[in-house]
């Protein structure tokens, strides 16, 4: 796993971003960059330069879902690895989002160990 | 209601209430009928005025929150859910709290002793700077700094796990702000109802907010994919109450 990749962190609360990317930055991840919703996060995401993309569902504005189709509907973002970071917790939801092409779900309130693991798993998978 | 009895207990009433009982007396329908429709008309108009304050009162109060939500309609059935909601605030931030005083109260007086020691060694190093030290004495003093230099590591490394504690913790914000808001919405819903009824002062807006909440149903999935925020009734079937839940259904779906 590349320490260098730029990671987007979206969620609507700043709190739970600024945990994110101090989880993050504890991982060794250094280049990051955030956003309050789908709608600010999209033509971040399509400026390019992002490798990971940490997503919360509940926001207004554009939720998290909405951006995961979004991304997976655009062709240069296809391929993007999708991190939900959620107290959505619902099957239909988990569902939605497996559907919807979500590479992990994480439930909040999470533990540092849960997000470590749920990130190496993804690229595991992607570099396997 | 209890300001306006005054004004009930007027001459006028006394009257109609005299004219009442005679129209009774003597099977005039059509007098008792209007005498009774004229009595409560009085008390109806005190009604509306009362709801009128209340809904200018709590309209004025979200003004001031600065809420923006739209209301849809209001269901009665939600102020269980909130209270359950704002409940569930209250027992996260306190946990959260308790784990940061916790984590200070544990780190404090360590961090306390290990200035204090450094403080110590200073001098000491000090004093052998400028020679003013047996040297007899540097090797306690070279055995000392190295037990500090040691201890100092390995404090260093608790102190971390401590402040990753901590920020932690601080998930609470995200999540009770979740709930708050949905409590915020329903508190709206409430107000838009209340303008509502004044507005119109008839059955119908009564009627139309019982349409409305039978309709509720079809808004469930669209409540979904908006997101729900915190589940607290974590027992229900179709909730994952834990990660291991989470991935377990995910494991199902071939992930």
């Amino acid at each position: 796993m590349n320490k260098d990749m730029k990671i987007l962190v979206v969620d609507d609360f700043s709190t739970m971003r600024r945990i994110v990317k101090n989880l993050l930055k504890d991982l060794g991840f250094n280049n990051m960059e955030e956003a309050d919703d789908g709608n600010t996060a999209l033509p971040l995401l399509k400026s390019g330069g992002f490798d990971f993309l940490v997503t919360d569902w509940n926001m207004p504005g554009m939720t998290g879902i909405e951006l995961l189709k979004q991304v997976r509907a655009d062709e240069s973002l296809a391929d993007l690895p999708v991190l939900m970071v959620t107290a959505e917790s619902k099957r239909e939801q988990i569902v939605e989002a497996a559907q919807a092409g979500v590479n992990g779900y994480v439930v909040k309130p999470f533990t540092a160990i849960t997000l470590k693991e749920k990130i190496d798993k993804i690229f595991e998978r992607i570099e396997a | 209601m209890n300001a306006n009895v005054d004004s009930l207990l007027s001459q006028e009433n006394c009257d109609r209430a005299k004219q009442l009982v005679t129209a009774i007396e003597s099977g005039d329908r059509e007098n008792v009928l209007q005498i009774v429709s004229d009595m409560s008309s009085l008390v109806e108009s005190d009604l509306f005025q009362n709801v009128g304050k209340l809904t200018r009162n709590l309209h004025d109060t979200f003004r001031d929150i600065g809420s923006e939500s739209e209301s849809e309609f209001f269901d009665p059935a939600k102020f269980p859910d909130a209270r359950e909601r704002l409940q569930h605030v209250i027992q996260l931030t306190e946990d959260s709290a308790n784990t940061t005083l916790d984590c200070v109260e544990k780190a404090l007086p360590v961090i306390q002793e290990r200035g204090d020691r450094a403080a110590e060694l200073l001098e000491r190093w000090e004093r052998l700077c400028k020679k003013e030290m047996a040297l007899s004495h540097f090797k306690e003093l070279s055995d000392d700094i190295q037990a500090y230099l040691s201890g100092t590591k390995d404090l260093s490394a608790t102190l971390q796990s401590g402040l990753n504690d901590v920020l932690m913790a601080q998930g609470y914000q995200d999540l009770t702000g979740q709930m708050i808001r949905q409590v915020i919405n329903l508190v709206d819903e409430l107000e838009q109802k209340l303008l509502d009824l004044v507005t119109s002062a008839s059955s119908e807006s009564v009627q139309g907010a019982i349409q409305a909440k039978n309709n509720s149903k079809q808004d469930e999935r669209k409540s979904l994919m908006q997101g729900e925020g915190p589940q607290l009734n974590k027992d229900a079937d179709d909730v994952m109450s834990s990660q291991d839940q989470v991935d377990d259904l995910l494991a199902s779906l071939g992930f």
